[in-house]
């Protein structure tokens, strides 16, 4: 069945383009329903949906093999979830192939985060860079975002790809996602080199995060609402599913080298996002400070800190496609995404600005919406397991955030309205649904992230492997939750 | 090695030889040049052009047609040689190989190769 | 009864050679009866005919292993599997014709390729140096004149440097050679493996010699100097033949030499250099492809990492790796061949469309076209879902398990140079401020044909990725 999410949005992709080129109706009703499958998919068929097919025996074994459980699951839910209301949101010229764009998208992702073999999800991690870099050439403004977006991720894809083919000549296999044991020797902290820095430039992590402004500025507000929600999780998942089982010593070898990485990416992303004069810039780098985050929580090694990381990964998910829409909305509205000529638009438009407000809330960690679960948990769990100096300087972006996305919120809807604005409509009720089940999704989730947490018992094995006293503490926190 | 050095001294002798004739004058003669002097000697004729001049490249195609024709021609010699070794399966594959050579030479007629334009 | 001096096995060697050259000899007496010229099509099928019939002759002895000729050819296995990758090349290139080239002109080249064509499938099979040099200059002369029927200047350029730097690496291939013979006192590669030769300096000086004229044939850098011009002033099809061609017959004998025709003690000595400039290759090639402007150009720089990737993979003599660099030839030659089929369609009758000037705003005038091309750049810069990605996969974990850790990064940085390389173009084609350019016309549905061929087995290829398992031993 998970096949299905996979061929299912590519072919409709792929079909889009025989329709007109500039049809809005068909494609958009086209890209929801696909996009809704994908959704209910999963909820409605009770089991993993695993398939597998044989495809290598030499020089190692590997097979097209895809489930949806686990973390996979609901990142599943979350992709579906993005596209379908990036596909609602889409407005713009040339609807049909952006619609089209968004259904390879998804379907590449879906074959990323369902892969149950490296090299199947190395070949979809090459793979979903297609459609965002046809996407800025596009409809980019400048002519080098679309090749520093390419190259940066496709050379960390190569790095992977020589990894995934040490990996599988030394383990012998590469059809392990879930399964498996960890590995050892000369070769291991190399082959987690090749892949971590691949998963790092995707995050991305502060020495990589070059590409990530720019091409976050450049791309169009649906596009990069899910390559901001998802693309960026695909190094994190790696992180989890490949990098603590297989490599989890080399990761314990290499922590340090992680932990300030995302150390200086937390205050460096807070910090630029502070001066940015672009709105969607001031998103993208605050996206680099949560990202940070999400990083330090996963090596800190703690089984709290990954049951955040869980939430959070979803949680930003949800607040950055809802940031990024809305924040397309006002563009598409008013020409223009500097702060410096936006200003006063709460009055004109309130369902708008209430729903940007949900949004950097959200971001910004205001208890009782996601984003605040998932970074107390982190910080909670960092903290337990003896890092004190890194939770603490963690939390000086956290004051940041709430100074940065007070500003953006300020500056877009407060403030003295500009001069010479025509009369502008309010969010329409199409524009309405496509932010609605993100904001929705926020609260549910913000008071009931047990749903996902649970799917962190999957990380206790290889938690304790590399740490031996945090299935101690996952033990713990669970006797927490229940009481 | 010693039956050889006789034949080594000789070479040796006759090159030297003939490298100090060439470069002796060079270094010894007195030279008084006047135009008569430069003249083609004797029963020579004045040169009209380079020697490396260009001529029709017509000459090539013939030229070329001549080379192939005759080393196939030269092929002969060695099946004639062995022919009564070779026996009736030589005999054939002489006549493919005529046949094959046949066909090219039609076909260079038919395209006109061996007229001259 | 006439008394025949060859067996089954040399019947079998050379009847798929005689059906190819058979083929030529047809063309050639099919254009001579006809009033003024032969159809362009009549010589094409009557080509692509012969083609099948000697692959399909040569396919049936896939399974067999014999030595004809006293070990100078050697069947069956590896020798096969080269032998059909160079006839379905030559079928592609031939199909080609159909778009390009003076109306005069087809019999002749067809024929020639055709020649040319026998002559790699006797360098696949060529187990003796003999045998070797006489394929390689089957397959050279033909060139020699294919290269320079196009009418433009280019392509008596291409004709000329060919001659003169194709004859100067046979030159070293043919003193190499001597030199092995002397030291050995042998022809066949098998005889070459004494033991005692290591200590002979004319072994050293024969082995580097030969293996330079193969690096020259390859056009490996350093020697590589040649294949950007040539490819550029050749026809289009001649230049789409020789891309894999002369690349698969090269390799073909590379491969037995490697592998079989050297004493185990000497083979790190006089193999590790040749691994090191196909490493280089990967780079240089890679690099020179940023400057370029036109594609046969690009092509040809890609060709040259592109072959580099493959000699990576012998390196180790593992039984993988001969598998791995047959798998990646193939794939190569699907999406080169593709690529070429495109470069066709954009072309008229007066004017390759070669320049990367014509891929500009394509997608506006040809959106398949654009598309499709794409696929192939991609599929060339080993992205996914291509065979190209595979086919990395598989040199990158031969090259690991065999102990050449550093070929496997050089592959990977020379990727991550092609990779700015091929997007250059793609990214040229996808431009929307591109003016509109008239659209050439081109009647050639066998372009179109071979090009739906290369991306369904492209893409085929990466999920059933077969490889050829009796392709050992090379030398029996």
């Amino acid at each position: 069945m998970s096949l299905v999410l996979i061929v299912l949005p590519i072919l409709a992709g792929c079909a889009l383009f025989f329709v007109p080129r500039s049809d809005r109706t068909v494609s958009r009703i086209t890209g929801c329903v696909v996009a809704a499958i994908t959704f209910f998919l999963p909820l409605v068929t009770g089991n993993d949906g695993a398939i597998s097919a044989h495809w290598l025996s030499r020089p190692f074994t590997a097979s097209l093999h895809f489930a949806w459980g686990g973390l996979s699951f609901w990142i599943v839910l979350l992709l579906a979830l993005c596209t379908f209301c990036a596909i609602l949101a889409t407005n713009m010229p040339q609807t049909r192939t952006m619609i089209a764009l968004l259904l390879m998208l998804e379907g590449t992702m879906m074959g990323l985060f369902t892969a149950r073999d490296i090299l199947a999800f190395a070949l979809f991690w090459d793979l979903m860079l297609i459609p965002p870099f046809f996407a800025l050439v596009g409809w980019g403004e400048h002519r080098d975002t679309a090749w520093r977006y390419l190259i940066y991720n496709f050379a960390g894809g190569l790095l992977l790809l020589l990894a995934t083919a040490a990996f599988g000549v030394i383990y012998g296999s590469t059809d392990v996602i879930g399964t498996g044991h960890s590995i050892a020797g000369a070769w291991a902290p190399w082959i987690f080199a090749g892949f971590a820095i691949a998963f790092a430039v995707k995050t991305p992590l502060f020495p990589f995060h070059t590409w990530m402004p720019a091409t976050y500025s450049d791309t169009p507000p649906p596009m990069v609402a899910v390559v901001s929600a998802l693309q960026s999780k695909g190094g994190l998942y790696g992180f989890l599913v490949i990098g603590l089982p297989f490599l989890g010593s080399a990761m314990a070898q290499w922590k340090w080298i992680f932990i300030i990485a995302s150390l200086v990416s937390l205050l460096y992303g807070a910090y630029i996002a502070l001066v940015q004069t672009d709105a969607k810039r001031v998103v993208a780098y605050s996206s680099l400070s949560h990202l940070g985050l999400i990083v330090l929580g996963i090596f800190s090694f703690s089984g709290v800190a990954v049951q955040g990381v869980l939430v959070y990964i979803i949680a930003h998910g949800l607040f950055s496609a809802a940031l990024f829409l809305i924040l397309g909305y006002f563009e598409e509205r008013e020409g223009t995404r500097s702060l410096a000529r936006l200003g006063g638009l709460g009055a004109l438009n309130p369902k708008l600005a209430g729903a940007f407000t949900i949004a950097a809330l959200a971001a910004l960690g205001l208890p009782g919406l996601a984003g605040f679960a998932g970074e107390l948990v982190i910080l909670s769990g960092v903290f337990q397991s003896g890092y004190f100096w890194p939770a603490l300087i963690a939390l000086i972006p956290i004051v940041l955030a709430s100074a940065y996305m007070l500003r953006l919120l300020q500056d877009i809807i407060n403030g003295p309205q500009v001069k010479d604005i025509p009369e502008r409509t309010d969010l329409s009720w199409v524009e309405g649904l496509a932010v609605a089940p993100l904001l929705a999704a926020l609260v549910v989730l913000g008071c009931y992230p047990h749903a996902v947490t649970a799917t962190a018992a999957a990380f206790t094995a290889p938690l304790a492997a590399v740490q031996p006293q945090a299935a101690g503490t996952l033990a713990l926190t669970k006797e927490q939750h229940d009481r | 090695m010693t039956p050889y050095a006789p034949v080594a001294i000789f070479v040796a002798v006759a090159f030297a030889a003939a490298l100090g004739f060439s470069l002796l004058p060079g270094v010894l003669a007195q030279r008084k040049p006047n135009p008569e002097k430069e003249q083609a000697y004797e029963c020579g004729v004045e040169p009209t052009s380079s020697v490396a001049g260009r001529f029709p490249v017509k000459f090539y195609l013939i030229a070329m047609l001549f080379v192939v024709l005759d080393v196939e021609a030269a092929s002969f010699y060695p099946w004639a040689v062995e022919m009564h070794a070779l026996r009736v399966f030589g005999l054939i594959e002489m006549a493919v190989f005529v046949v094959v050579l046949a066909i090219g030479y039609a076909y260079v007629w038919k395209r006109k190769g061996f007229e001259w334009r | 009864m006439i008394a025949n001096p060859y067996t089954q096995a040399d019947w079998n060697a050379v009847i798929p050679l005689f059906i190819v050259g058979g083929a030529a000899l047809i063309v050639l007496l099919a254009d001579l009866v006809s009033p003024k010229y032969a159809n362009r099509y009549v010589s094409m099928a009557i080509g692509i005919l012969g083609l099948i019939g000697g692959g399909v002759y040569a396919g049936t002895t896939y399974g067999v292993s014999h030595n004809a000729f006293g070990g100078g050819f050697i069947l069956g296995g590896f020798a096969v599997v080269l032998q059909e990758v160079i006839v379905i090349s030559a079928i592609f290139s031939i199909a080609l014709f159909g778009a390009i080239g003076r109306g005069d002109r087809i019999a002749g080249s067809v024929a020639l390729m055709l020649w040319s064509t026998a002559g790699a499938m006797l360098m696949a099979g060529a187990a003796n140096l003999m045998t070797i040099f006489l394929g390689l200059e089957l397959l050279s002369l033909g060139l020699y004149c294919l290269c320079g029927l196009a009418d433009r200047p280019t392509s008596r350029e291409s004709a000329l440097k060919y001659l003169i730097l194709s004859s100067t690496a046979s030159g070293f291939l043919l003193f190499g050679m001597a030199l092995l013979f002397g030291a050995t006192g042998s022809v066949t590669l098998a005889a070459l493996t004494t033991p005692a030769v290591a200590v002979n300096p004319l072994y050293w000086l024969g082995g580097g010699l030969f293996l330079v004229g193969l690096a020259f044939k390859l056009s490996l850098v350093p020697f590589h100097v040649w294949s950007p011009d040539v490819y550029e002033g050749a026809p289009l099809p001649v230049t789409a033949f020789m891309s894999v061609v002369t690349k698969a017959g090269t390799l073909a004998v590379f491969a037995r030499f490697a592998y079989a025709a050297i004493p185990a003690h000497a083979s790190n000595a006089l193999l590790i250099p040749f691994f090191i400039i196909a490493g280089i290759s990967m780079i240089a090639g890679n690099l020179g492809m940023l400057a370029q402007t036109d594609m046969k150009r690009l092509l040809a720089y890609s060709g040259i990492a592109q072959i580099g990737y493959i000699v990576a993979s012998l390196a180790g003599g593992t039984d993988q790796g001969v598998r791995y660099a047959i798998y990646y030839l193939v794939a190569y030659m699907f999406m080169n061949l593709g690529a070429f089929a495109i470069v066709a369609l954009l072309s008229t009758d007066k004017e390759e469309g070669s320049s990367i000037a014509s891929f500009h705003g394509l997608a506006q005038r040809r959106p398949v076209l654009a598309a499709v091309m794409t696929f192939f750049l991609l599929a060339l810069a080993g992205f996914p879902p291509t065979a190209g990605f595979l086919g990395k996969i598989l040199i990158l974990s031969t090259n690991v398990s065999a102990g050449f850790p550093w070929l496997a990064a050089l592959l990977i940085a020379g990727t991550a140079i092609s990779l700015y390389a091929y997007f250059k173009v793609i990214r040229l084609m996808y431009d929307r401020h591109a003016k509109p350019q008239a659209l050439p016309s081109v009647q050639a549905p066998l372009a179109y044909v071979s090009m739906a061929v290369c991306v369904i087995l492209v893409v085929v290829m990466t999920f059933y990725p077969y490889t050829p398992s009796n392709v050992l031993p090379l030398v029996k």
